[in-house]
């Protein structure tokens, strides 16, 4: 599934779309920044029958849906506030991707909250979503760097950080032996852990 | 290979025994540069898995953090919110067709229409969810506010609330909150939420308890109940029972017995 959403994350990246759908993609993402209301209805009409489905398959419910809808479009209209902020991706695309990134930080945290209630504190609606919006750009930098490493590297980092066992893999992409496996993911992780390093973005994303 | 990436890996596979752990904990702790590169590797474990996502401490202060929130907070930020909740609103006036609903009420009327006597005995089992809700309904066991927080207001209007004398408590509890909005105190949200209840503003009230439920809040959990026996009070029994059938799913959240109990009964 990674592979496949890279694959489409480096596709809407590198292709170029229609001059009508450009221009009506930066109106609604600019409907955001200055809150304008009928671009906005535009984007619930665009997304939020998609983004119900989406919810609904995993776990969730109507009120959900409506909650995660809400929750995007403010991280999105916080984070766009920035001068340099630019989709490259069609909206529609990005917007899907953060919902469904919104909906993965909550069932997280309902799962810690369960294991460890101590651990999530009350926090406020605004900080939250300020919270889930550098978390979606760390998130959006890492992919990037992802697609940036070899077809293969890719192919075989993707089995391994969704847990598929070694064994498996090995039989999957044709390796002689788990070792060799083992070999292959530890010198992509690197390879992947450098490109991430080496981005200065990474850096500001860290300090204080 | 390098060692310490080794370790690393190790470590994350949950490979060491307990001591080896202690040991690596250890040496990472005490070196900035090993710490940043442990770190790494965990945030790509964890951003990498498509099941997992990468929760930031709540208290950390960075830049980017503080940028958006002071946004949010802002005026502007509050008029876009603002904006975001009409045009929902919109959307779900003109836009979203419920293709369902009309065949919904279309059967609702030939069953009226044919079986007069039926729609007749519902009536008579709406009165029976209203007992239900009656019996249901114990407020006693609400956790009291006094000894959490030393407010006198809140003393008050948890005296009114115990008294049932809803709508004077429920004053207090709006100014409480008006006056202290930049702390959610769920707590007060729920004694809140209750009150509107008892004095028949439903709707204000389940808005409310579907806030908590999608809130970070400890107390959460027992939106379900509260909700399902709001639902219940109006009669929207579908709904009920939704927040019924979660809620026996889960033994650990409140009530649970009870939901199982009512869930049984509505039935």
């Amino acid at each position: 599934m990674l592979v496949e959403l890279l694959s489409k994350f480096y596709f809407d990246n590198q292709l170029s779309y229609p001059m009508a759908s450009q221009k009506s993609d930066d109106f609604l993402l600019q409907s955001l920044v200055t809150g304008d209301e009928k671009g906005i209805t535009e984007i619930y009409k665009k997304l939020y029958p998609k983004v119900l489905r989406y919810v609904c398959k995993h776990d969730g419910t109507e009120d959900d849906a409506k909650d995660v809808m809400q929750k995007g479009l403010l991280q999105l209209s916080a984070r766009a506030q920035a001068k340099h902020f630019k989709i490259t991706s069609t909206f529609e695309g990005y917007f899907f991707t953060t919902c469904k990134n919104v909906w993965r930080r909550e069932i997280k945290i309902k799962q810690l909250r369960v294991t460890n209630p101590a651990i999530i504190d009350q926090v406020h609606e605004e900080r939250e979503i300020a919270l889930a919006a550098y978390e979606q750009e760390k998130w959006e930098l890492f992919q990037e760097k992802l697609a940036v490493i070899s077809e293969n590297c890719r192919k075989i980092l993707s089995y391994f950080f969704n847990k598929v066992p070694y064994s498996k893999i090995a039989e999957k992409l044709d390796y002689a032996s788990e070792n060799t496996v083992r070999q292959r993911i530890f010198k992509c992780k690197n390879k992947l852990k450098e490109a991430i390093k080496s981005d200065s973005r990474y850096n500001e994303l860290k300090e204080l | 290979m390098n060692k310490f990436e080794q370790e690393i890996e190790a470590y994350l596979n949950g490979e060491m025994t307990t001591d080896e752990s202690k040991v690596f904990e250890q040496k990472i702790s005490s070196d900035p540069k090993a710490q940043k590169e442990f770190e790494l590797y965990r945030e790509m474990n964890i951003i990498f898995d498509d099941t997992d996502w990468a929760i930031t401490d709540a208290s950390t202060q960075h830049s980017k953090i503080k940028e958006h929130e002071t946004f949010l907070k802002s005026r502007k930020g509050k008029t876009v919110a603002a904006h975001i909740q009409n045009a929902e609103k919109q959307y779900f006036k003109f836009y979203s067709k419920n293709k369902n609903r009309r065949y919904y009420y279309a059967a609702a009327i030939a069953a009226m229409l044919i079986f007069g006597f039926f729609t007749f005995s519902k009536l008579s089992t709406s009165t029976d969810h209203q007992n239900l809700y009656a019996t249901y309904s114990d407020w006693s066991d609400l956790p009291s506010l006094t000894l959490r927080d030393g407010h006198n207001n809140l003393t008050e209007a948890e005296k009114l609330f115990r008294q049932k004398k809803y709508s004077d408590a429920l004053t207090i509890f709006q100014k409480y909150q008006t006056e202290n909005s930049t702390i959610i105190n769920w707590q007060v949200i729920v004694y809140t939420s209750i009150s509107q209840l008892e004095t028949d503003q439903t709707g204000l009230a389940i808005a409310n308890f579907t806030k908590l439920k999608n809130s970070n809040s400890l107390d959460a959990n027992r939106a379900y109940w509260y909700l399902a026996l709001a639902y219940l009070k109006v009669n929207q029994l579908e709904k009920a029972i939704q927040e019924l059938k979660v809620l026996s799913k889960n033994p650990s959240y409140f009530n649970h017995n009870n939901g199982v109990k009512l869930l049984k009964e509505i039935e």
